[in-house]
């Protein structure tokens, strides 16, 4: 059971955004739009769904693997809402002598793992969650994986081990925005029929609007006796017009006018 | 010598719950103790190896001191973004085994031949390199696994192990063990090709050349003072069922540079820098790279003809 407050997860979002704005403008750094496009997913997780307590360390607590580790700002966006870090540090993030690097950092308090490499946190989780059922303990491991995750043949190793042993405390949520580093997915690698890729490989498959709150809840709070696939679909760079469903700003660094029309479109939402 | 790992491990699971043994699909008929007495606690990853690393790290975060075991390259190079990232950069108590270090897998080619696993891994940070040569040695290493804070390689021949003439009591990472004492060369290597390197000596002191003969364990924690000493004692010979790069001879000659120590005389006796071509036996490969006993006592026996020993051997 979560002993830290449950939180306005709507509320919660727009702030990660705001974050994840000043954080990626702050630091000249990349993958806004794959931070803006998660962060309804990483409201619900860490507002509410995740089991999570004071200590980031407890042992009751659910694991969360951000496999896709690029969009680690918004990670460290959501732990510093929930008071593991300081919301000052925030705008250290990628700058000289910062604890908070690009790719997330289990330097951080309440990060599991540094991931970066796609393709390692599904293997990760799956050992998490093989050790939790050894040890009878009931918390759940759930991992965010991206589509690019989803071209590693490790992630589909992870896949069939998982399935294969019925790891029904194993959460793989794809973050499923069409899009990849030059064109979309359907240019790159198609994994459509995606959910059915899943099912053969023998998950339990949900699909939600990855936008939608309450959808995400519901999905991630099903129980189910197998290792549980949520497919959400959503906009890379959700929430800033100009940055939606644009391959552009999974490099681009908002500055200057860009800067301030993103975060004038946040405050106003 | 795997066989005297498994035991070894079986006999330490049972005081430590917290030690599992994952198996890339690898180890029919040698882990079937294992299995019998600790069902729950081997893991068949499947042919996964990059998943079966990245479990490991997994359980390793999660408490546990996770063996991994399969054999050439495959646990290793296979998987060595996952043995970098996941287990090495957070310093996880994981024991990466591999079987057929050199050319144990002969007959079978390239793909398993483990010949330049220590060159890819001796970059990677953390990573300590044991590199066991007698069953002794192999079991002592084994505890020292069990017990190693961070992430660690075992090298294991698939053979037999060198056999050791007198038994040696003790093997601490990073301290050579000293398999024949002797004046004129100072001969050091690792894993079963120490045997050949002891028949050499046989070979060598009935022509009056005196070989001492140190079985090098780990590559990783290095025993830097004895190879140093070594170096300044006399000639030095490195011999190892490795790739010319990034083993043992790579180790020793950084070593000596970084301490401005040269030796008289060097020669190492490696695998060279391509792959192992040639079909056939691992002593029979041996043979044509120059790694049997007859072949090293030549080799060393040439060296010392163009060397000046030390005066008080002349």
């Amino acid at each position: 059971m979560r002993s830290l407050p449950v939180q306005d997860t709507s509320a919660l979002a727009a702030r990660l955004r705001r974050h994840v704005v000043e954080m990626t403008s702050a630091g000249g750094s990349s993958h806004v739009g794959s931070c803006l496009g998660c962060a309804d997913i990483v409201a619900v997780l860490y507002g509410r769904v995740l089991s999570l307590h004071a200590d980031p360390q407890d042992p009751e607590r659910d694991r969360f693997v951000m496999s896709k580790g690029h969009a680690g700002a918004v990670i460290y966006a959501a732990l510093a809402e929930l008071g593991y870090i300081g919301v000052e540090t925030l705008l250290t993030h990628c700058g000289d002598g910062s604890m908070l690097s690009g790719h997330v950092s289990s330097e951080v308090p309440g990060v599991e793992v540094s991931t970066g490499a796609l393709g390692h946190g599904l293997g990760i989780a799956t050992g998490m969650s093989l050790a939790g059922r050894h040890r009878g303990l009931g918390h759940r491991v759930i991992a965010l994986l991206s589509e690019g995750d989803c071209d590693e043949g490790s992630t589909w190793e992870a896949a069939l081990f998982a399935s294969h042993h019925r790891l029904s405390n194993l959460v793989a949520i794809v973050d499923y925005n069409k899009l990849q580093s030059l064109a979309s997915v359907e240019e790159t690698l198609a994994l459509e029929p995606f959910g059915d890729k899943w099912r053969a490989f023998g998950w339990e498959v949900s699909e939600v609007d990855g936008h939608d709150h309450a959808e995400l809840e519901a999905a991630l709070l099903m129980e189910v006796d197998l290792p549980h696939c949520v497919i959400a679909h959503t906009v890379k760079g959700r929430g800033v017009s100009f940055m939606e469903n644009s391959v552009l700003w999974h490099y681009r660094s908002p500055q200057g006018d860009e800067l301030e029309a993103a975060l004038l479109e946040l405050t106003t939402q | 010598m795997r066989d005297t790992l498994i035991r070894r491990v079986v006999e330490r699971m049972a005081h430590d719950p917290q030690i599992v043994f994952l198996t890339g699909d690898l180890g029919f008929g040698v882990l079937d103790g294992l299995a019998s007495e600790f069902p729950d606690r081997l893991i068949n990853a499947g042919v996964s190896e990059q998943n079966m690393l990245g479990m490991a790290a997994g359980l390793a975060l999660e408490g546990f001191r996770p063996f991994v075991y399969s054999i050439a390259n495959f646990p290793t190079i296979r998987a060595l973004e996952q043995l970098r990232n996941d287990i090495c950069y957070h310093r996880l108590p994981v024991r990466i085994v591999s079987v057929g270090g050199g050319l144990g897998y002969g007959p079978l080619g390239a793909s398993h031949h483990a010949s330049d696993d220590l060159g890819a891994l001796s970059a990677t940070p953390g990573l300590a390199l044991f590199t066991p040569s007698t069953a002794s040695e192999i079991h002592h290493l084994t505890d020292a696994a069990c017990d190693w804070p961070g992430p660690v390689y075992i090298r294991v021949d698939r053979g037999a192990p060198a056999a050791t003439h007198p038994e040696v009591r003790a093997t601490i990472p990073g301290k050579m063990n000293t398999m024949r004492s002797g004046r004129d060369v100072t001969v050091l290597a690792y894993g079963a090709i120490v045997g050949e390197v002891m028949l050499a000596a046989e070979i060598l002191a009935a022509d009056g050349v005196d070989l001492a003969v140190e079985s090098c364990v780990s590559l990783r924690p290095f025993d830097e003072a004895k190879a140093l000493a070594a170096a300044s004692r006399g000639p030095v010979v490195v011999v190892e069922e490795h790739g010319r790069v990034g083993g043992l001879a790579t180790t020793f000659a950084q070593t000596c540079i970084e301490a401005g120590v040269a030796p008289v005389g060097y020669l190492a006796l490696t695998l060279g820098d391509d792959f192992v071509r040639e079909v056939g036996s691992t002593e029979w490969l041996r043979e044509q790279k120059g790694l049997d006993a007859r072949s090293i006592a030549s080799r060393i026996a040439h060296l010392v003809a163009g060397c000046s020993l030390p005066e008080s051997q002349k």
